[in-house]
């Protein structure tokens, strides 16, 4: 027990080597001016521009606007994803008429969609909306329809014999049974949305996290792009985390419902 | 079984054609509308217009250098990021010392959503490689990952064979990880392939100047070219389809001692 505890106290000394000598290096290197400030800044001076875009509250409003367009481009996009790939895997007929479909748009690379999206939708938040929700919508359909479509027979020859509803149907067995599936397609589906959203940002807004990363990049402040690269990827894993421990949750609850 | 493979046939003919029902819908709808003139033609050009945009842009050349351009950046960045992806998968995964040591700085820097880099490379400012730095960046993950997983699965009797033999370290690498990995690393490298042709448009859209089809793209967008961005489209999507077919051909080809694995097991 306590063996075990020194070798955790160690795994994370040993983790912290790397970032600590970054730190010192390049505190070093701009304390001796060894490479233009343009392209390396002391780590103390990020921190200074995380607390004062902070207090000026700034950074948040920046945050709240990029969220506010991941969730929306999320929800519809992973709302419609479920839809379809529910509908494909419990009707085979649908999925031979829409899959080769889908297959052939999901063929262009994502940013690829941005010219076309901008002529149809301008550059205002409609646009960033349905670009985000392309991202959130090929990993949820592709996860929901091989959720349900892994779902065992046995189970749907149970359900049959119990003579339950389709309702019943979707709502005791093919969706439990599905969730770790759905929850991967969640996982995906979101991370892509806020991979887009920063990409979104970056060539067409005033606010939000992407722009205030291009904004520091305008104004030559390597430490505002800082910021705003860390605080990226902080929230980006936040959402992860979140996501993953109210699978751990749902799962668990639902584990012993199906060893009945 | 003659019956059978004929009705297999049926039925095959039967999917494909329901799997055509939708485009061709569409289509015909696309062709009336745009004969109809319902919808406004700066943002549904019609389909003669695309192909006649599609002989423009082939005939003086554009469309082919763009198009190499942009495949020709996609390899660079994904030959840099793949191969510093090997070899840090292969490190962490023969170390511990080295695992414990950057595996936490990789997963950091990992949670950083891509776009996001193409800022600071800017700022860097290194012209054309800022470019490929950024698909190499999305290029090297997946690899890690993938032959981080493939060396850590290695089975254990086989490195006890390897012991048994008084293996080098380095007949160890060669002759019992290299082999026995390389096909996780081979799913990898099509994940990163897939990964550096997205970022290859997104690279010439947020860093202009180099050319490049995303490029192309972007100055149809500038000029209302709705035709020709349908066009560009169409090309990335069939560039992207035809590397994921490639390395998809090759996953497949060099799976066949992953087979026999699985079957020794």
């Amino acid at each position: 027990m306590n063996n075990n505890k020194v070798a955790q106290v160690k795994t994370i000394a040993i983790g912290l080597i790397v970032p600590m000598l970054l730190v010192v290096g390049l505190e070093i290197i701009c304390k001796l001016e060894i490479l233009p400030a343009q392209i390396v800044v002391a780590p103390h001076k990020v921190l200074i521009t995380f607390f004062e875009l902070i207090s000026t509250g700034e950074l948040l409003d920046h945050l709240r606007i990029s969220m506010f367009r991941v969730l929306t481009g999320f929800v519809l996009g992973a709302t419609l994803g479920f839809l379809l790939g529910t509908v494909m895997a419990l009707s085979a007929r649908s999925e031979r008429v829409i899959a080769p479909l889908l297959s052939a748009v999901s063929q262009v690379p994502l940013f690829g969609w941005i010219p076309l999206l901008m002529l149809w939708f301008g550059i205002g938040e409609t646009f960033k909306v349905v670009f985000i929700s392309f991202g959130a919508f090929f990993p949820m359909l592709i996860n929901t329809f091989e959720g349900i479509h892994g779902v065992p027979k046995s189970y749907l020859e149970v359900a049959r014999a119990f003579e339950f509803s389709t309702i019943k149907l979707l709502h005791k067995v093919l969706l439990p049974s599905a969730l770790p599936s759905l929850f991967t397609g969640i996982k995906l589906a979101l991370g892509m949305s806020w991979m887009l959203v920063v990409g979104a940002e970056l060539i067409a807004a005033g606010e939000g996290v992407g722009y205030l990363i291009v904004w520091g990049r305008q104004l030559f402040q390597m430490d505002i792009v800082f910021v705003g690269i860390a605080v990226v990827g902080f929230i980006g894993y936040l959402m992860f985390l979140t996501l993953t421990s109210l699978e751990v949750s749902l799962v668990r609850w639902h584990r012993p419902t199906s060893k009945k | 079984m003659p019956v059978l493979s004929i009705k297999g046939n049926k039925t095959k003919i039967l999917a494909v054609l329901e799997g055509l029902l939708l485009p061709v819908i569409i289509i015909v709808a696309w062709l009336i509308f745009s004969t109809l003139n319902i919808l406004p033609k700066n943002f549904f050009p019609s389909p003669k217009e695309v192909i006649n945009g599609f002989y423009e842009v082939l005939s003086d050349g554009t469309f082919i250098d763009n198009l190499g351009i942009s495949v020709i950046r996609v390899l660079k960045g994904f030959l840099l990021g793949s191969t510093t992806g090997f070899v840090i998968g292969i490190t962490l995964g023969m170390s511990r010392f080295l695992e414990k040591l950057i595996t936490p700085v990789f997963n950091a820097i990992r949670q950083v959503p891509l776009p996001a880099w193409a800022p600071l490379l800017v700022l860097v400012s290194l012209g054309e490689m800022s470019r490929v730095l950024f698909i190499a960046i999305g290029a090297c993950y997946p690899v890690v990952l993938n032959t981080f997983e493939g060396v850590k699965n290695v089975r254990s009797d086989y490195i006890e064979v390897g012991k048994v033999f008084r293996f080098s370290r380095v007949q160890r690498f060669f002759k019992i990880i290299l082999p026995s990995s390389f096909p996780a690393t081979l799913t990898g490298l099509r994940l990163s392939l897939s990964i550096s042709w997205m970022l290859v448009v997104a690279a010439e859209i947020f860093m202009t100047s180099g050319g490049g089809i995303g490029e192309m793209m972007w100055s149809c967008r500038e000029d209302s070219r709705m035709d020709l961005v349908v066009v560009c489209i169409i090309g990335i999507a069939l560039i992207g389809f035809i590397m994921n077919f490639i390395m998809q051909k090759m996953e497949m080809f060099f799976s066949f001692w992953r087979v026999t694995l699985k079957q020794s097991r």
